[in-house]
């Protein structure tokens, strides 16, 4: 018999995963409610009398339609608002289009509105809105400008002198002019203003001045004349030079026009350039000293860290190292903007949800911008990609190498305690106020708890010689344990923000802890590194997958820029709810199990060395909470105060005329250590508490006496203040030394599950078990008090020391009898936990156990069950049929197989039935959208992806790429028929190819793939027929659209045009001898700048 | 000794008698000065200053609170509450645009909140017109507010007659309106919700240095993303708060 031995740890996990994720079971009467009485917007399990909105019993709002995101629209105003709810619409449209996307709205196509001096890019609902309240005559909205051409056009309106009656002159345009009555004077190319030789020929009294202005949507400064005109740029040397009055002077032509600080702080030359640091402000402030005016070009840069920045630069600082795990405890990105010389702080999300990135554009070598943001950071796909069952160990290497924010860790100790995880780069923080976060952090955590065997061998003296895994004797152990541990998020020995370390792990004893020359490494994790930003990692797969391609030169476009930059945020961000089970992989050296055997009963016992990652705790104290206080660039918050000692608290209703402190030394005024109760609710029932005082209890059986062996009971303590409590068998121990007794997070119920060796097989083991045993606690509270002050609590009880003639029995089966498993499956994993020490078997008859075929494995030793509930076997059982019996039976007393006593051993007399149900029908893809071509009227459009999976198991995840293989992406949970919605694709044309792989909680895969092609129609419809039938005129156009006509020109206006109707055949009423114009409108806008044909009656 | 303490009752006697004729002048002429009246000021300079003077205080809320005079859904930063224009409980998703058409709700909130207070300018100036034994009769009150770029528009017309003796005046056209960003505003803030919605994020960076009158802060706090939004040039300052694509701490 030879198998591969992989030691593999089973995890809580997976139970946690999927009830986090897919099992969210309603509470009765509750459901799906718009708003509650709370305010809050569609929340599920909610009671009917908690809505004050509209209620949907027993649904999930995510399942709900009441609870679809829609587009909000007045298609007249040009309003088109995204995600809105339909109960929250008040404008005259709602519709499911949640984005509002052009292709189903076109009036949300944003365009340029020219409003003389000023232009706005946005609908043209919303321009006829704005020319109507600012009283313009026309509306001048141009559909065929980017955002950035429209920026041009920023007081690009042709104006010049307009010399009114009376002397009076304005800047206007020459329509303005005419309107006004007044005489335009325009006697070369450019204009000319009012003090001008010209003006003042034809009567204008205005007149050069020293005063200046600063004028909307322009950086610059421009002299006033004496009637309030705007005239030329700034430039004191040209305050009394009348050729710098009579014309217009283009920004190029006039002062300084390539200073490289943009004419900041300039005192004589207001060319302003916002780009290079300068733009306009009054002189009141930053200090500005102009030779004449009020206004100056302000200095718009700023200084940080002894680097200049400039006006919309923006660059990450930190606290400490960054990435490789290193990101100390408490610590958090920081974003800062240059914003008109201020420095704007932005902090990136807190617990390290966001990640700050830089990217510097260099010109010449040198950098010309620094850009950062607060990007999703990816830590938890790092950790999901451990628990992927579809994936090999090989491929989750590949995957984690492949995606961003992951590294693969290396854990190299021992010849056979050597593996690969995936951990992220910048691990994730815990807030460990939350319950529910504290909870998930400890099984996180927990990952990293993990135990080597270290094996012997007989030479040929008989002596017990190590044989493999020796190095986990040594401080390799905890230094290499300490890293894997650390990395999974704030576990282990870590610092935190002000440089503390703290030793949140445990080790076997006689194991080396970490020396201090590495503890010191780690303190050194606190400090910065100058100059160390993360760097943008390549993100380009993900972003093609949504349509961003690197190929599309979109980058100068800030709006176009900004989104993509927002959605790669949020689209990396998509990934986290992948996370669909947990196992850490761990290829544990190729040991074989038939050496593994003989290593065990060679006769030497394997020693045992284990690592407890648990949850990083704070020190106990308060004394640095006012360095939280302390760096006004890095305000304080909750997660920063926290981590820096356990009596930190967080005041958030800071007043700083109050001169509060926003964290604050709450053990100031806690000088008392905790008080230790009896936890009464939590003992297994048949037991009592008995002499209790106030130092402690026994645990009895109800009618007194010692308890039984092999028997678990819960038990705990109560504390009068949140604590971590801490125990010790037969030994009192210094607290540090002691075991966690129930969870390492701070609370005021404490509990743990134990059973206890029977005496008599202490003896025949070898080991020294006492009939009596007394359980050593003591409890901490967060100002580091410890109870009882310079005593033990003790818990005592006696174990009935009895031969044993019970067989062991069988406690708990992971996963439970009656178990799914896929329709794949070949093979399933379980565990046998039993109350005692035990070896065993499983066969597919209840048969003898020396008739059973099958091992398990059994790696517990008699003083180390690895479960709460008992000593763990486990084995993969075979998946042959859709009904699949197994039988298990077990022995105690393992160490005495082959000995002289071997008969002592009990077997249990009747098999215990395991039962695994392969599922009747493998999941499958029905159907996937788009599947057809389509066309599009711009150079983008937005789209979603469906997937409809059906049969299979209840919970179904979809992941797509777009190769065959490329990244794989999730795609959000589904509803509750299974169908599958990615949106937010922004697709050009071309041909698009995605490919998908579904699976379901058993593991089972379904494949498909679309391809469609996106066609970009950017022609004018045409006419493919015309002629005249009776007194109508009939065209043909070639594709759907609108037309319409005039009787006067080509020229017409199409808001002035009469309609024709819409779709392909479109009918005059003709007269005879008239001439129609006639333009055509396709639905993406296309329309043709004269006629598409023109044609006469007869 | 004694002479001294008559001296000082004495002194305050007098001191108390200033401090009483103080107050007495002091409210006497805040009446006087303070207040005006529409039969000094004109009816239609009167209605402006009063209507104007309610306007600001509820423009005042709605810059505060988030275009809402009472806001339904808030969170607290440092002891002041931000409005939630934009919201989503669950982790990971998009939040639920809750304020569409925001101009159109800032235009009904501060309609709402002024329109007691338009009356009430309109009794006042009855009741002043009357007090002077003038003879006034009016019609019904149409008003409304419409948000403007660089302003707000007071759309109020009502027709009022006065008259004494043979001679009269008649009112109907109130409108005036007010200078305020506070269109710009609301527009800006309604792109950063339509963004942060559809996005989870709005790049307000760009935007400002595409807008520059715009000074734009954002910082995140407890999952949720609070933005003030102002005018460099009026300093007027719009605020709210979303919650959008929030995540966990921890898993």
């Amino acid at each position: 018999m030879v198998k591969i031995y992989r030691k593999i740890i089973l995890n809580v996990f997976l139970a946690w995963a999927f009830v986090g994720l897919f099992g969210i079971v309603l509470a009765e009467d509750s459901g799906c409610c718009t708003l509650t009485s709370d305010g809050a917007v569609c929340s599920s399990n909610i009671l009917e009398d908690d809505c004050d909105g509209i209620f949907a019993p027993n649904l999930l709002c995510s399942s709900s339609t009441i609870c679809d995101k829609g587009c909000c629209f007045d298609s007249v105003a040009g309003i088109y608002d995204r995600n809105v709810l339909e109960s929250d619409c008040g404008l005259p449209g709602w519709d499911s289009d949640e984005y509002c996307s052009e292709d189903g709205h076109p009036g949300s196509k944003e365009g340029c509105c020219v409003l003389e001096d000023l232009v706005e890019y946005e609908t043209q609902g919303k321009c006829n809105t704005h020319t109507v309240a600012l009283g313009l005559e026309f509306v001048d909205w141009r559909n065929d400008l980017s955002f950035p051409e429209c920026m041009t056009l920023m007081h690009a309106t042709e104006k010049s002198a307009c010399v009114l009656v009376g002397g009076n002159c304005k800047m206007v345009t020459a329509e303005k002019c005419l309107e006004l009555g007044g005489d335009y004077i325009f006697p070369g190319s450019v204009g000319v203003l009012c003090t001008s030789e010209w003006a003042h020929e034809s009567g204008s009294g205005c007149e050069m001045s020293e005063e200046t202005t600063c004028i909307e949507g322009s950086d610059k400064v421009y002299f006033l004349d004496d009637c309030n005109n705007i005239a030329n740029i700034y430039n004191s040397g040209k305050a009394t030079d009348q050729e710098y009055w009579n014309e217009i002077i283009s920004p190029e032509n006039s002062c300084n026009p390539n200073d490289e600080d943009g004419n900041a702080k300039s005192k004589t030359c207001g060319n302003c350039n916002v780009f290079e640091g300068g733009v306009c402000s009054s002189k009141s402030i930053g200090n500005g000293n102009p030779v004449m005016g009020d206004y100056y070009c302000r200095d718009v840069r700023c200084e940080f860290g002894g680097t200049m920045y400039d006006n919309g630069d923006s660059w990450c600082a930190y606290e400490g190292v960054i990435g490789n795990g290193s990101d100390v405890v408490g610590s958090r990105h920081w974003r800062y903007v240059c914003n008109q010389g201020t420095i704007n702080i932005e902090p990136c999300e807190d617990y390290r949800n966001e990640i700050c990135i830089q990217y510097n554009t260099e010109e010449d070598g040198e950098i010309v911008q620094y850009n950062a943001d607060c990007n999703k950071n990816n830590w938890r796909s790092c950790v999901a990609i451990n628990g992927n069952e579809d994936l090999t160990q090989e491929e989750k290497i590949e995957g984690c190498e492949e995606t961003v924010n992951c590294d693969v860790e290396d854990v190299l100790i021992g010849d056979a305690f050597s593996f690969q995880v995936c951990v992220p780069k910048y691990p994730g923080g815990f807030d460990l106020g939350n319950n529910e976060s504290a909870t998930e952090a400890e099984d996180l955590c927990g990952l990293a708890t993990m135990r080597c065997d270290v094996l012997y061998r007989r030479d040929w003296l008989g002596r017990c010689k190590i044989s493999h895994n020796g190095e986990c004797f040594g401080s390799v152990f905890a230094e290499e344990m300490n890293e894997f541990c650390r990395k999974m998020g704030d576990c282990g020995g870590e610092v935190n923000i002000a440089g503390k370390f703290v030793k949140n792990y445990k080790l076997s004893d006689n194991t080396p802890n970490l020396s201090q020359a590495w503890i010191e490494n780690l303190t050194n994790l606190s400090i910065t590194i100058p100059g160390q930003y993360a760097v943008v990692e390549n993100y380009s797969e993900y972003l093609e997958l949504v349509g961003i391609g690197a190929s599309h030169d979109r980058r100068r476009d800030a709006r176009r820029a900004a989104v993509v930059a927002g959605f790669a945020s949020s689209f990396i961000g998509d990934l986290y709810t992948n996370i669909a089970s947990w196992q850490v992989f761990i290829a544990a050296g190729g040991l074989q199990s038939g050496s593994v055997i003989e290593h065990v009963f060679g006769g030497c016992s394997p020693g045992v060395v284990e690592f407890t990652c648990e949850v990083w705790q704070p020190p106990k104290d308060g004394e640095d909470c006012s360095f939280c206080n302390a760096d006004p660039f890095k305000p304080c918050s909750k997660y920063r105060c926290e981590s820096l000692g356990t009596g930190c608290r967080f005041i958030d209703d800071y007043d700083a005329t109050e001169g509060d402190y926003l964290c604050l030394d709450s053990c100031a005024s806690d000088l008392e250590a905790p008080d230790i109760e009896p936890y009464e609710e939590i003992l297994t029932s048949g037991h009592k508490y008995s002499n209790v005082n106030d130092f402690g209890y026994k645990i009895q059986p109800l009618d007194g006496g010692c308890v039984d062996s092999y028997t678990s009971i819960e038990f705990g303590v109560i504390t009068d203040e949140p604590t971590i409590c801490r125990y010790s068998i037969n030994e009192m121990k210094d607290f540090e030394n002691m075991s966690t007794f129930g969870r390492n997070v701070y609370g005021t119920e404490h509990s743990m599950i134990k059973s206890f060796i029977n005496p008599s097989h202490g003896k025949s083991s070898g080991l020294d078990v006492s009939e009596e045993t007394e359980i050593f606690v003591r409890c901490q509270d967060s100002c580091g008090h410890i109870g009882p002050v310079d005593d033990f609590y003790e818990i005592s009880l006696c174990v009935n020391e009895e031969d044993d003639e019970s067989a062991p029995r069988v406690v708990r089966f992971e996963p439970e009898s009656g178990s799914m498993v896929g329709y794949d499956s070949e093979s399933k994993l379980i565990k046998v936990i039993t109350n005692e020490y035990s070896y065993c078997r499983w066969d597919f008859a209840d048969v003898s156990y020396s008739e059973m075929k099958t091992d398990f494995f059994c790696l517990d030793s008699l003083d180390h069950p690895s479960s709460q509930y008992g000593y763990v076997c486990y084995d993969n059982l075979p998946i042959n049929e859709s009904y699949n019996e197994f039988w298990v039976r077990c022995h105690d007393q393992p160490w005495l197989v082959g000995s002289e006593n071997e008969n002592e051993i009990n077997y249990m007399d009747k098999g215990e039935k395991y039962i695994l149900n392969r599922i009747e029908n493998k999941i499958k893809i029905d159907w996937i959208l788009p599947e057809e071509d389509f066309e599009i009227g711009g150079d983008t459009t937005t789209g979603e992806i469906r997937v409809k999976t059906s049969v299979g198991g209840d919970e179904h995840r979809c992941y797509y790429s777009k190769g065959v293989d490329g990244m794989k992406v999730p795609m959000p949970l589904p509803d509750e028929t299974n169908l599958h919605k990615q949106s937010g694709f922004i697709w050009y044309p071309g041909v698009w190819e995605y490919y998908f792989k579904c699976f379901d909680e058993f593991g089972d895969v379904a494949y498909g793939n679309t391809s469609f092609e996106i066609i970009y129609d950017d022609k004018v419809p045409m006419i493919a027929r015309i002629w005249q039938e009776l007194g109508e005129i009939f065209i043909i156009t070639t594709e759907p659209a609108e037309c319409r006509y005039s009787e006067k020109s080509c020229s017409f206006s199409w808001e002035n045009g009469t309609d024709m109707g819409s779709g392909e055949t479109h009918v005059i009423d003709a007269i005879r001898g008239k001439k129609y114009y006639i333009k055509c409108k396709d639905d993406w806008g296309n329309v043709p700048s004269g006629c598409s044909v023109s044609v006469v009656a007869v | 000794m004694k002479s001294n303490n008559k001296g000082q009752v004495t002194i305050f006697i007098i001191v108390a008698v200033l401090i009483v004729v103080g107050v007495v002048l002091f409210f006497v002429l805040r009446g006087q000065i303070g207040v005006e009246r529409p039969t000094d000021v004109g009816g239609r300079e009167f209605i402006r200053s009063c209507v104007s003077d309610s306007l600001e205080e509820s423009i005042g809320e709605i810059l505060r609170n988030g275009g809402r005079i009472e806001p339904a859904q808030t969170i607290s930063y440092y002891g002041e509450d931000y409005n939630y224009l934009c919201y989503q409980e669950d982790y990971y998703h998009g939040c639920y645009n809750t304020h569409p058409d925001l101009l159109g709700i800032v235009e009904e909130e501060i309609f709402e909140d002024t329109s007691g207070a338009v009356q009430d300018c309109f009794d006042f100036l009855k009741e002043d017109y009357q007090d002077k034994n003038y003879e006034v009769s009016g019609g019904s009150t149409d008003y409304s507010i419409s948000l403007v770029p660089g302003k707000i528009e007071v759309n109020l017309k009502k027709e009022i007659s006065v008259s004494k003796g043979d001679s009269g005046q008649d009112f109907l056209d109130f409108d005036f309106s007010v200078l305020s960003s506070l269109y710009d505003l609301v527009e800006t803030s309604a792109n950063i919700v339509n963004g942060e919605s559809q996005f989870c994020n709005f790049e307000y960076v760009g935007y400002m240095i595409l807008y520059p009158r715009f000074d734009i802060r954002k910082v995140d706090f407890e999952k949720s993303k609070i933005y003030w939004v102002m005018n460099r040039e009026t300093g007027e300052e719009f605020r709210f708060a979303v919650r959008s694509c929030a995540f966990p701490p921890g898993i």
